[in-house]
């Protein structure tokens, strides 16, 4: 009798022991869909799957998944998720329509699909309605440490399609100096480099997220059309519920491809001198908006800027300076010339 | 003659005023130019234009029904014509989207003004023809079946509209506007590889995130005469286009009720002060951290990027790429100060980095 006791004790110690050494074992590394796009007409359902997959080789990845809203993080794409437990609902809140498990476990090095389904109410007003699925790996708290976790999320859009109030007003527009933190401002006096970029900035006071679009052209001082920007939002940006986005574009847009070590093709787009000449300029904006079937809304922007880079000064005055050195080598010629006529 | 020629020149002819002429001279070209430059055009706009697409999928097959009101009621309008292009600007030539094809494109149903046929189809024009009457039924609508729509990945167009009193779409246009839709995928480009989001914590990580299984960064002993501090790491990486962003949530250090305050603005570390914040670089007080690898383009935000500088603000973002990135390393530094006065405990925080795609 002694000798079992003995033994399940030890047995316990083992197994707690086991649980404690593994507790820390836990997988933190998610794959999964960035973004979805859905179009629902009030009254019908979409379902659809995100994938989600474990990126560790070792361990299995323990996942809650919880819905929370999101708004845009000042005038950037960054989503602002509101994560509190007491945060209200927002107005664009896709939570009361989405469906989707609440945990689910992957095994190390595998991948799932987890449905999805988003029912629209047949009562449900037109516009843009988001919110994000958040997946959280499952960690044991340990005290005494800094415990992290990893998390990723998938944003959803849905566009109820119907009558919407859609309305955005430029705000700014014109040349743009970004800076290394996304950030920049904007210009219109250029004395080192030639404007490598465009920005505006759109306020969304209507009930669609909003993806503007449309082209802009940079004229010279004689009106003529120096360069065309065929397409003003190259990275398909949204314009949120109340938010005011600053959207920029480049100039001359160069994709730089290269190869990463695994193999596959790294795009990157950058901003290169469009090759101004110096002088004056104008530039126009026409950006449009409007779901499919509801009127194209319209926005006219213009703009202007000054290129006078240093070297252009320099040989200016130069300039100048040979030509009144000129006149005046010719006017003391003539002064000579008109004395030596008197004489 | 050389005296017929001085007398023509001033009296007095300084170098400086030659230079303030030639400038006057120059502001009054560039002034004179600007006036130039101005664009005049008596066209009006169209109001209340839309177009609806029956099916947006790219490449197919579909209906095209452009709705708008005529703004000039008094001009007659004998034609009207539809251009497919890749931008909106009537004043530059009209490059038709890839794919498009308006040849077969018939005329199924027309309201508002009507009486119009079609003249002439073009893979992306449209010209209809009427005899020449005021346009006063407002608003108007013509419906066009068998319009193909641009292939290949999902793309906005536009449709210039602009109507003549010519019969043939020839002469100064009366009335213009344009209309903005967008095709969305077809199945010519769901081969594509899909877009993915992969991100992972852990203490030691190798290039990728197949070892990432560790949650706890152990600061040791705190104490108010070193400074404790410990590293983490993260991997971000995707393909899609918006690009990402990293932001940090969670709390500072407490114990119970105790809690260590985290640094609200990039500071240095300070042995004996309350301290708690983390950089995303390396540091040489203390030792600890890296800078920033791999083949991505993933740039920690400016508060978290200043080496030696520390901060913790929970929600803020930490690290972003505005397009799609390779797989990059980033190296997180926690440091905790405390002071004499610090209540024993066990102190702990939790950190969770959420990494999203941008819009």
């Amino acid at each position: 009798m002694r000798k079992r006791a003995r033994f399940l004790s030890l047995l316990v110690a083992l197994i707690a022991l086991f649980a404690t050494a593994t507790v820390h074992a836990q997988s933190n590394g998610l794959g999964v869909t960035p973004r979805k796009d859905f179009t629902v007409q009030p009254g019908k359902s979409v379902t659809d799957t995100v994938y989600l997959s474990d990126l560790s080789l070792n361990q299995d990845l323990d996942v809650t998944i919880r819905l929370v809203d999101f708004g845009a993080k000042n005038e950037t794409g960054t989503p602002a998720l509101q994560l509190g437990d007491n945060v209200p609902q927002t107005p664009w809140s896709l939570k009361p329509f989405t469906k989707i498990q609440s945990t689910v476990r992957v095994a190390a090095g595998k991948s799932v699909n987890v449905p999805i389904s988003v029912t629209i109410p047949a009562n449900q007003g037109a516009g843009s309605y988001y919110s994000a699925i958040e997946y959280t790996a499952q960690n044991t708290e340990t005290k005494q440490k800094v415990n992290i976790s990893a998390s990723a999320a998938t944003l959803v859009f849905v566009t109820v399609p119907g009558t919407a109030k859609e309305h955005l007003t430029l705000k700014q527009f014109g040349a743009f100096e970004s800076d290394n933190n996304g950030g920049g401002a904007f210009k219109n006096f250029f004395l080192g480099s030639t404007p490598k970029e465009f920005a505006y900035r759109l306020t969304n006071e209507g009930n669609v997220a909003e993806q503007p679009t449309g082209s802009m052209l940079i004229k010279d001082i004689f009106g003529h059309t120096v360069k065309e920007i065929d397409d003003a939002n190259p990275k398909k940006q949204l314009v949120l519920l109340g938010q005011t986005r600053r959207i920029e574009v480049c100039t001359k847009a160069n994709v730089l491809v290269s190869k990463a070590p695994n193999g596959q093709d790294s795009q990157e787009t950058v901003c290169d001198d469009p090759g101004l000449m110096p002088g004056h300029y104008s530039a126009e904006v026409a950006l449009y908006y409007g779901l499919n079937g509801n009127n194209t809304q319209e926005i006219l922007g213009k703009t202007s800027f000054w290129y006078i880079p240093w070297w252009s000064i320099i040989a200016l005055a130069v300039a100048i300076v040979v030509i009144v050195g000129l006149v005046w080598l010719i006017r003391r010629a003539f002064t000579n010339g008109r004395r030596r006529y008197r004489r | 003659m050389k005296a017929y020629i001085s007398r023509l020149l001033p009296r007095t002819f300084a170098p400086k005023r030659a230079g303030s002429i030639m400038l006057i001279a120059l502001l009054l070209f560039l002034g004179s130019a600007q006036m130039i430059a101005i664009p005049k055009t008596n066209a009006l706009q169209m109001q209340n234009r839309s177009l609806r697409i029956e099916d947006p999928t790219a490449g197919v097959t579909t209906r095209y029904t452009f709705t708008f009101s005529y703004a000039d009621t008094a001009t007659p309008i004998g034609s009207l014509l539809f251009q497919i292009c890749t931008d909106p600007f009537i004043e530059l030539p009209c490059n038709a989207p890839t794919g498009i094809d308006a040849s077969g494109a018939t005329l199924t149903q027309q309201a508002g003004e009507t009486g119009f046929t079609v003249l002439a189809r073009q893979t992306n024009s449209i010209t209809l023809s009427r005899a020449p009457t005021p346009p006063v039924a407002n608003p108007s609508q013509y419906i066009f079946d068998n319009v193909v729509n641009p292939t290949g990945a999902p793309r906005s167009f536009y449709v210039r509209i602009t109507t003549y009193t010519s019969l043939d779409a020839s002469g100064t246009n009366v009335d213009y506007g344009g209309v903005v839709n967008a095709t969305t995928q077809g199945i010519a480009v769901s081969t594509k590889v899909p877009p993915i989001l992969k991100f992972c914590v852990g203490l030691v990580l190798g290039d990728d995130c197949t070892t990432a299984d560790d949650s706890v960064v152990d600061l040791g002993n705190l104490s108010s005469s070193h400074v404790s501090s410990g590293s983490s790491q993260l991997i971000a990486a995707t393909n899609a286009q918006f690009g990402l962003a990293v932001a940090m949530y969670g709390t500072t250090m407490t114990s119970g009720t105790n809690v260590i305050p985290a640094l609200g603005a990039p500071t240095v570390s300070a042995p004996g002060n309350a301290q708690f914040g983390l950089n995303l670089r390396a540091n040489s007080d203390p030792v600890m951290g890296q800078d920033p690898g791999g083949p991505g383009v993933i740039i920690p935000t400016s508060n978290y990027n200043a080496p030696n500088r520390y901060m913790f603000q929970t929600g803020d973002t930490i690290a972003t790429s505005p397009v799609a990135t390779d797989s990059r390393k980033l190296t997180s530094t926690y440091i905790v100060n405390v002071p004499p006065t610090q209540s024993p405990g066990v102190y702990t925080a939790t950190l969770t980095y959420i990494c999203t795609a941008t819009f």
